[in-house]
């Protein structure tokens, strides 16, 4: 490709600049710094290409009040077409011109074509720029034409993996590098080597996670699952639990009722018994009262007057009863003694022989009648009559010692009288208030009488004592009654709550027998309960059974899960494709490098060894795109040990190349931009030289603000920039030809 | 006659949002605040309501902290002594099973019912206006009983039945319903003989006539996962002789949406232009999911332009679904002499050659992350 003329409107500080280049001579543009020089190449990508940014645009719109329009004509692909774009409104006019001339053959297009939009348009349009250069980026272009300042002082490799990439902010190496810096980010489970080293990796950190949860989401499965089956055998223990203490608890009422049943019959009894016990009482009561009264009566009545008798009185009544006995019969003795002194005499004689006589005759009878001797008799008589005689001899004796003794007995009484007489009278003043002639047998028998009725009053108010008042046995017997009557309807009340009672209603024994037979069945029951109780506690203790053991919140888990699962998806995804991106990129660079590198050494050494005359052969460049030139038949020098100018060469024989190359039709033209400016004058004079023999081969248009080139090309087409406005046109060329 | 039923279900009481960084907690009180002026509304002096029902997920969790659940029997007590009863059922995030399940230790005022059988069996029957509602209710647990409707029937005889749900109506084939959340079917619904069937589980409003039984799910009154969108409704049922009418009060607090801007239709060429058009949908109260579609022809770092305009909304999420670069630049990228042609031209080509969609869309997702790399600005020198 190769521009023929460049008609500037208004672009920036350019305003109305219109230039005719040479095909396949050195294009020299200068002009002073300021001149527009930049503005001028912008403006010819712009015509084709359009303007990228917003920005851009109005920082290109003209300075001076001219149209923002520019036109372009060039040759490509065997054709020569005409561009015209109005920047204003987008505006793009191309056609297909004539062999010769400026007659358009074609209309190619005609409409708006603003890159920064979209439409079929712009598609039409870019469809024409495709079959012109092979592409329709603005920068790929202004990055294959344009060599910017001071290029030649930096590195070769770099610039050209940057070049060869696709004319973008990276080369392929940066951008390998950011994609596997990305995936690192992801995971370290991929065939790259990463830039940094890294401890958390998304997706690993993410798998982890999720096996942590889908183990706490099964856990919790368990555990619910656990506690659920526990819940139930629990609420079954507990049903059964809760029967049998319904069971037992009723068990233990009917028992209590039974012993109810019991204790109201055995207090009816008691009550019933207590029943005949207040009439006895009550009689008693009353009994003793009547007689308490009967006492009181008599003592007022007829002993009242021993009512204030001391104590004392009864024995002195006593003692003078003895007394006056004592006397009476000391008085009586006495009459006695004396009546029978004045009868006793001592017998008298005739009576004393009688006697004897009597006595001897009835002797001597008795003794003849026993011997029947005369002699016998009469000594019979005789010892009888001695005998008779004797005896009333100590008959009389005896009576004279009788009388004596009777007088002494009647002194002993009378003195005794007097003395029991003195004592009398004592006693008798001390009682005599009692006595006031009553017989003192009558007194003694009264006071004894009164004594016997205090002993008994002190009984019967014993027994007063002892018992309730009548009424008060009157009340309770009435109680009773009542109470007997409420155990009654108790007992009725119960039978007809428990209808098992019924037949134990009389019967104690049967009662008895029953309330032993529920014991046994309630003792049966307790130690089931215990038992059931027991499980329970086993329950309890198992795991997920009892403790605090809780699952996790199901649902919450499972969301958690599902967000980390598509959140990995997503990564994984996302890892995938920059596998796949990491991949394609380096079978692009092997690509790239087999079909074109190879051809770029190639073009880049048939260029230098064209420029060099020869001395340089070849060009290599190697998988890092580090080039090295064959020098004389010795292979293989590094490009930095080649002087500035051969390495000034070979840069742009390497960048006409890979105009060409990646124009991949023909090749573009070479803007150079002061590319010289800071050269001392044989490194300049040298580079122009290489410049000059370049330009038969690609287009080269040269801006510079050095006038000095002037002086050292030989061959060039020179138009000047902003000396004398840019009224320029093809009257101002300079042909220098040395 | 008629009884009007308060229709509470899937509150989500204590629900975090960790997505939401500092506006989290912000978020969870909003339920709260949702719900307790639901209850305010009930128990208001007008009497609107005869009854409240909760079908179930009246918390997000089956262990929330004590403050929550205090405040949860406060409002109760508060329904209660307006002589307004409730009637509530655990639901799949608050379920019963639990050991620490806060059905175990809410204290409930009377007037208040918990049903807890895991069955769907009767429940309290009460006197509304001299009309008797029969109530059921089900506490979610599908180990005892995986399809609640299949075995009911009513008990006695009762002006209006009345049945609380937490599970899974079988309707819509998109809904992604696990054998586990109690799946009701229409049939079903039409057999139970059911004057009303509160459900809960399914957040959007739903409402299902069958048969002479009404089945109505009230939806979330705010938003809590983006599908939930737009206004959020209070549901006040009216039960009358062979009618139920459905009365739903605008109740949300913030708003969730989910938008698209497509980058080609909108003509969207730079940075700014975007940010212009996300901020369109901003707001104090928006929580917004923007999706990017279509082909950018320029490069921009989602990261650095959420944080420029996130502030103006309470919530926003951006799904960058856009390819970088549209059909056209990709046909001119491909007849590049560059290792960018060459890459564009061999993905195309695997892109051809993949045979499985998840294949196709790895490649897809590779060409547009390869090709962000190739101009994106941060690797300017």
């Amino acid at each position: 490709m190769r521009f023929e003329r460049v008609t500037v409107e208004g672009f920036g500080p350019v305003v109305g600049f219109d230039v005719t280049f040479e095909p396949r001579r050195l294009n020299l543009v200068i002009g002073p710094n300021e001149a527009g020089k930049s503005s001028f190449a912008a403006a010819m990508v712009a015509t084709l290409f359009g303007v990228s940014s917003h920005e851009e645009e109005q920082r290109s719109k003209p300075w001076e009040n001219a149209r923002y329009r520019t036109t372009v004509i060039f040759e490509a692909q065997g054709g020569r077409f005409r561009v015209r774009r109005d920047f204003g409104t987008h505006e793009v006019h191309a056609e297909r011109l004539a062999p010769q001339g400026d007659q358009t053959e074609t209309v190619l297009f005609q409409g708006t074509a603003n890159p920064r939009g979209r439409g079929p348009e712009v598609e039409q349009y870019e469809t024409l720029l495709r079959g012109w250069f092979g592409f329709t980026d603005a920068r790929l272009f202004q990055e294959s034409c344009f060599v910017r300042e001071n290029v030649l002082e930096t590195k070769i490799s770099p610039e050209l993996r940057h070049l060869i990439s696709g004319a973008v902010e990276a080369d392929y190496q940066e951008i390998q590098n950011a994609l596997v810096d990305r995936l690192d980010v992801l995971t370290m489970e991929h065939p790259f080597a990463p830039g940094v080293k890294r401890n958390v990796r998304s997706i690993e950190k993410r798998l982890q996670n999720l096996e942590v949860l889908r183990g706490r989401l099964t856990r919790s499965e368990y555990v619910l699952r656990e506690l659920k089956s526990n819940f139930a055998e629990k609420s079954a223990a507990e049903a059964r639990i809760n029967e049998l203490k319904a069971d037992s608890s009723a068990k233990e009422k009917l028992l209590s009722d039974l012993e109810i049943l019991v204790r109201l019959r055995e207090d009816q009894k008691k009550l019933m018994k207590r029943g005949p016990e207040i009439g006895i009482e009550l009689t008693r009561s009353r009994r003793a009262r009547t007689r308490l009264q009967d006492i009181d009566r008599k003592v007022a009545e007829n002993l009242s007057y021993l009512a204030n008798a001391p104590e004392e009185v009864e024995s002195d009544l006593m003692r003078l009863e003895i007394l006056r006995a004592q006397r009476a019969r000391h008085v009586e003795r006495s009459e006695t003694e004396r009546k029978r002194l004045e009868e006793t005499h001592a017998p008298p004689f005739p009576l004393v022989l009688l006697m004897g006589l009597a006595v001897g005759a009835a002797l001597g009878f008795l003794g003849y009648a026993a011997s029947k001797s005369p002699i016998a008799a009469g000594i019979g008589g005789v010892l009888g009559a001695a005998a008779g005689m004797i005896a009333m001899r100590v008959f009389g004796q005896n009576a004279e010692r009788g009388k004596a003794l009777a007088e002494a007995k009647i002194r002993v009484a009378d003195d005794n009288i007097k003395t029991l007489k003195q004592e009398i009278e004592v006693i008798e003043i001390r009682v005599h208030p009692y006595l006031k002639g009553r017989p003192i047998e009558n007194v003694i028998a009264d006071l004894k009488q009164l004594r016997e009725l205090e002993q008994e009053r002190r009984e019967q108010a014993a027994v007063v004592q002892s018992l309730p008042i009548p009424e008060r046995l009157e009340a309770e017997a009435g109680e009773i009654d009542e109470a007997v009557n409420a155990l009654r309807a108790k007992e009725r009340f119960l039978v007809g709550q428990t209808p098992f009672l019924t037949p134990f209603k009389d019967d104690p024994v049967g009662a008895a027998e029953a309330s032993d037979r529920v014991k046994r069945e309630l003792t049966g029951l307790r130690t089931k309960i215990e038992a059931e109780q027991e499980s329970l506690d086993r329950l309890l203790r198992r795991p997920g059974g009892g403790g605090d053991a809780d699952a996790e919140n199901l649902e919450v888990l499972a969301e958690s899960i599902e967000d980390e699962e598509e959140a990995l998806l997503r990564e994984q995804r996302q890892r995938d494709a920059l596998v796949c991106a990491l991949e394609v990129l380096r079978e692009s660079v092997l690509d790239y490098q087999k079909e074109h590198v190879a051809r770029l050494a190639q073009a880049a050494g048939k260029s230098l060894s064209h420029i060099t005359k020869g001395r340089y052969k070849a060009v290599t460049l190697d998988a890092d795109l580090s080039p090295r030139v064959t020098l004389d038949g010795r292979s293989d020098v590094p490009l930095e040990s080649l002087s500035h100018g051969t390495r000034d060469a070979f840069y742009f024989c390497l960048r006409a190349s890979l105009a060409q190359e990646l124009a991949a039709r023909e090749p573009l033209p070479l803007v150079l931009d002061d590319p010289t400016s800071h050269f001392d004058e044989d490194r300049r004079g040298i580079l122009l030289g290489h410049l000059e023999d370049l330009a038969k081969d690609i287009q080269i248009i040269l801006l510079t603000h050095d006038r000095r080139v002037l002086n050292q090309i030989r061959e060039a087409h020179v138009l000047k920039i902003g000396t004398e406005g840019y009224a320029s046109d093809s009257a101002r060329k300079i042909d220098v030809r040395r | 006659m008629s009884v009007r039923i308060l229709h509470l279900a899937d509150l989500h009481l204590g629900a975090a949002f960790p997505n939401m960084g500092e506006h989290g907690p912000e978020r969870t009180r909003d339920f709260l605040s949702a719900y307790l002026r639901a209850v305010d509304f009930a128990a208001g002096e007008a009497k609107p309501v005869d009854l409240v029902v909760i079908a179930g997920d009246l918390f997000d969790t089956h262990d929330p902290d004590e403050g929550l659940v205090f405040q949860v029997e406060t409002s109760l007590e508060k329904l209660t002594k307006a002589k307004v009863p409730v009637v509530l059922v655990p639901g799949t995030h608050d379920a019963y099973s639990y050991r620490r399940s806060v059905y175990r230790r809410l204290r409930l005022p009377e007037g208040a019912h918990l049903l807890s059988n895991p069955r769907l069996s009767p429940g309290p029957r009460l006197t509304i206006q001299d009309e008797t509602v029969q109530l059921y209710g089900i506490a979610y647990d599908p180990a005892v009983s995986a399809r609640p409707l299949s075995e009911f029937t009513r008990s006695g005889v009762a002006d209006y039945h009345v049945a609380v749900l937490h599970g899974a109506l079988q309707d819509n084939p998109s809904w992604k319903i696990r054998p586990s959340d109690l799946p009701i079917e229409r049939s079903e619904i039409a057999a139970s003989g059911l004057s009303y069937l509160a459900l809960g589980h399914y957040h959007n409003f739903v409402e299902v006539r069958e048969g002479g039984s009404v089945a109505v799910y009230p939806g979330t009154l705010e938003g809590r996962k983006f599908g939930e969108d737009g206004a959020r409704y209070l549901l006040v049922a009216t039960l009358s002789r062979g009618n139920v009418s459905l009365e739903r009060k605008p109740w949300n607090t913030r708003t969730l949406s989910q938008v698209s801007i497509d980058f080609t239709s909108a003509e969207i060429h730079d940075e700014r232009r975007l940010l212009d058009r996300i901020a369109a949908f901003a707001g104090d109260r928006e929580i917004v999911r923007v999706r990017l579609e279509g082909a950018a022809d320029f490069a921009y770092e989602s990261e650095r332009m959420d944080a420029s305009v996130r502030n103006r909304f309470f919530y926003l999420e951006v799904d960058d679904r856009t390819f970088l670069v549209d059909k056209a630049l990709l046909g001119q990228f491909q007849d590049e002499a560059t290792i960018r042609g060459a890459f564009v031209r061999r993905t195309l080509d695997r892109l051809a050659k993949a045979k499985t969609s998840q294949e196709k869309e790895t490649v897809t997702l590779a060409l547009r992350l390869g090709l962000a790399e190739f101009q994106n600005p941060r690797h300017a020198v």
